[in-house]
């Protein structure tokens, strides 16, 4: 496992340098939080939630949302191998897939993690929002939320053949995941079928899971079976991703 | 530089590369079609062939990157084909297109690819270091490499497939737009590598390198290795050299086969220079008193192999 954390270090040396598309990802939803925040007011008014400012579905909302388009980070670390040759260098290296994988996923794990924690930070500094469950749970959410993120990630680089592709895929998927799953309109406010669909996305289990603890008021107990579902989808994003993977397929980074 | 003796093959009990019967298709097309090819380790061995001959699907299969459809390779004695990731760590592959990480330095480069290999501390400064002298990297090594110019990128490029002392070296044109001092470096690099013991395939379109490094020659063509001989070997075989006679004044017919006369020179084509040139100075009679200068001209390697080609082209 040094091997990976050799590649988690190298990638995080780019990360660094070019630390636009990383500040893009903690600006867009931060500003987008602060304007979407009142249009939340009468939705949580008819949900029938009270002495609410509106930060309670627009700090989660933008966070999960934002989280899953991480998942470029991690396709653009993998494409951009190809694109400079190196991807052959490092299958010519002893680095077997499984630690060259975890070195590429690792550091969007944690870069996700920081991600939502200085949003939801930013929402308790700026937009006044108060978290009526206990922290450990919001935690264990956002942690069971930045696996699955990375666990789809690496799938969007077993399936993708080029980068524009793994992007396509990565912005579509996550585009409808967070319109079914509630993450925008809550799915009470949405017709019956929308409702019914929900469930067979993660956005909606990492969205409801942190309504439960910032509105509702749960604890650790009160998300389990939203981290159970949420870890569910990790395994299966893997199995897929893995079953797909092939290392020595010829992937372009331009096409 | 001066190509010194050539220490021989040092034949161990298997040689760092043997390929037999190797057959690789694209699309139908067969690129490589039975070749055979054993590089003993302390070789050298030049593959040289037109472009599209196949040299770098050679070398790809080698290298465990592409699985050819029929035949063995082992490197070092293992059977790469079976086992495509039993060699790995210890070949070291330089490809045809550059290929390090244009964001980190020179010597961020170098040390990833040594960690990689499992290289640590104290073992991966002093082979990092090592490179960047004899690669005359020394002064760059802070510098990305985004920042190099083509040749620095190069030599930055096999640096990295050399940090981790493999012993089966596969250098795709690893001069190609080099310039000469650069081309110097790495051809010395290339010679101590093999004499380290280490096995070297090294494809190159630039003869009077392999001349210089006296390796041994395999020419690629048709999917198939035409020739495989050394340096002297493939000029005895394809050119005749030359004896120069030169004159004051217009030069005289001499009675030779095959001789040309240019204005005030004649030249004699010869296989036995020692020979041939007392009795063309015996020859030359009384115009001996107008002689100015007698020459060896050596075919060279550049004439065997396009000679070569054409006859290939011919059959
Ligand atoms: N991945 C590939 N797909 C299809 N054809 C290929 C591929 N790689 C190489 N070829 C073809 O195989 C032939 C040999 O290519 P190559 O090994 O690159 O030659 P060389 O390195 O000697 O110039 C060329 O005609 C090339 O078009
Ligand atoms: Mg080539």
């Amino acid at each position: 496992m040094n091997r990976a954390l050799t590649v988690a270090r190298h990638d995080l040396v780019w990360l660094r340098r070019d630390p636009a598309p990383v500040i893009t990802m903690l600006l867009t939803p931060a500003l987008l939080m602060f304007f979407i925040k009142p249009l939340y007011v009468g939705a949580l008014d008819r949900l029938g939630y009270r002495g609410v400012n509106g930060a309670e579905l627009a700090v989660p909302g933008m966070t999960v949302m934002f989280s899953f388009f991480m998942a470029g980070l991690v396709t653009e670390s993998v494409f951009r191998e190809h694109g400079l040759n190196t991807w052959a260098r490092l299958r010519v290296s002893p680095l077997r897939d499984t630690e060259l994988m975890t070195g590429k996923v690792a550091p969007c794990l944690v870069l996700v993690m920081a991600q939502s924690c200085v949003l939801f930070l930013l929402g308790r500094v700026v937009m006044d929002l108060r978290v009526r469950g206990s922290l450990l749970a919001l935690l264990a959410v956002m942690a069971a939320l930045s696996a699955c993120v990375v666990a789809f990630s690496f799938l969007l680089c077993a399936v993708a053949r080029t980068r524009r592709q793994a992007f396509a895929y990565e912005r579509v998927t996550t585009l409808v995941w967070v319109i079914l799953g509630g993450t925008l309109v809550p799915t009470e406010l949405m017709a019956d079928w929308v409702g019914s669909l929900a469930g067979f996305t993660p956005v909606y289990w990492a969205s409801h899971g942190y309504r439960e603890v910032i509105l509702d008021g749960e604890g650790v107990a009160g998300v389990l079976p939203h981290v159970g579902v949420l870890c569910g989808f990790t395994v299966l994003f893997v199995a897929l991703a893995v079953w797909r993977f092939n290392g020595g397929a010829d992937k372009q980074h331009w096409d | 530089m001066t190509p010194g003796p050539t220490p021989g093959p040092l034949p161990g009990p298997t040689p760092g590369l043997r390929i037999r019967g190797l057959v690789k298709s694209f699309g139908g097309r067969r690129v490589l079609d039975e070749v055979d090819l054993v590089v003993e380790r302390g070789e050298v061995v030049s593959l040289l062939g037109p472009n599209g001959a196949g040299k770098t699907t050679l070398v790809s299969v080698v290298a465990g990157l592409l699985r050819p459809d029929a035949g063995s390779v082992s490197v070092l004695g293992t059977d790469v084909v079976r086992a495509p990731r039993a060699a790995r760590g210890r070949i070291g592959l330089a490809a045809q297109d550059v290929a390090v990480y244009p964001t980190h330095t020179v010597e961020e480069n170098l040390r990833f690819f040594g960690a990689l290999a499992g290289l640590r501390r104290g073992e991966l400064r002093t082979s990092v270091d090592t490179l960047l002298e004899t690669l005359d990297l020394t002064p760059l090594r802070r510098r990305r490499a985004r920042e190099l110019s083509g040749g620095q990128q190069r030599r930055l490029h096999v640096g990295c497939a050399l940090v981790h002392r493999p012993r089966l070296i596969l250098l795709d044109e690893p001069t190609a737009g080099a310039d000469p001092q650069t081309r110097r470096g790495l051809l010395r690099q290339v010679r101590a590598l093999a004499d380290d013991g280490g096995t070297v395939l090294y494809t190159t379109h630039y003869l009077q390198e392999v001349e210089e490094l006296d390796a041994r020659v395999v020419v690629l063509g048709d999917g198939r290795v035409r020739e495989d001989a050394g340096v002297d070997q493939l000029i005895a075989r394809y050119t005749r050299s030359e004896l120069v006679l030169r004159f004051s004044g217009e030069a005289p017919e001499l009675p030779w086969p095959g001789a040309r006369v240019a204005g005030d020179t004649v030249f004699l084509p010869t296989d036995r220079p020692g020979v041939d040139l007392v009795k063309a100075v015996e020859l030359t009679g009384q115009d001996r008193e107008r002689l100015r200068a007698v020459e060896l001209s050596r075919a060279g390697l550049e004439a065997a192999y396009l000679e070569l080609l054409g006859a290939g082209r011919d059959e």
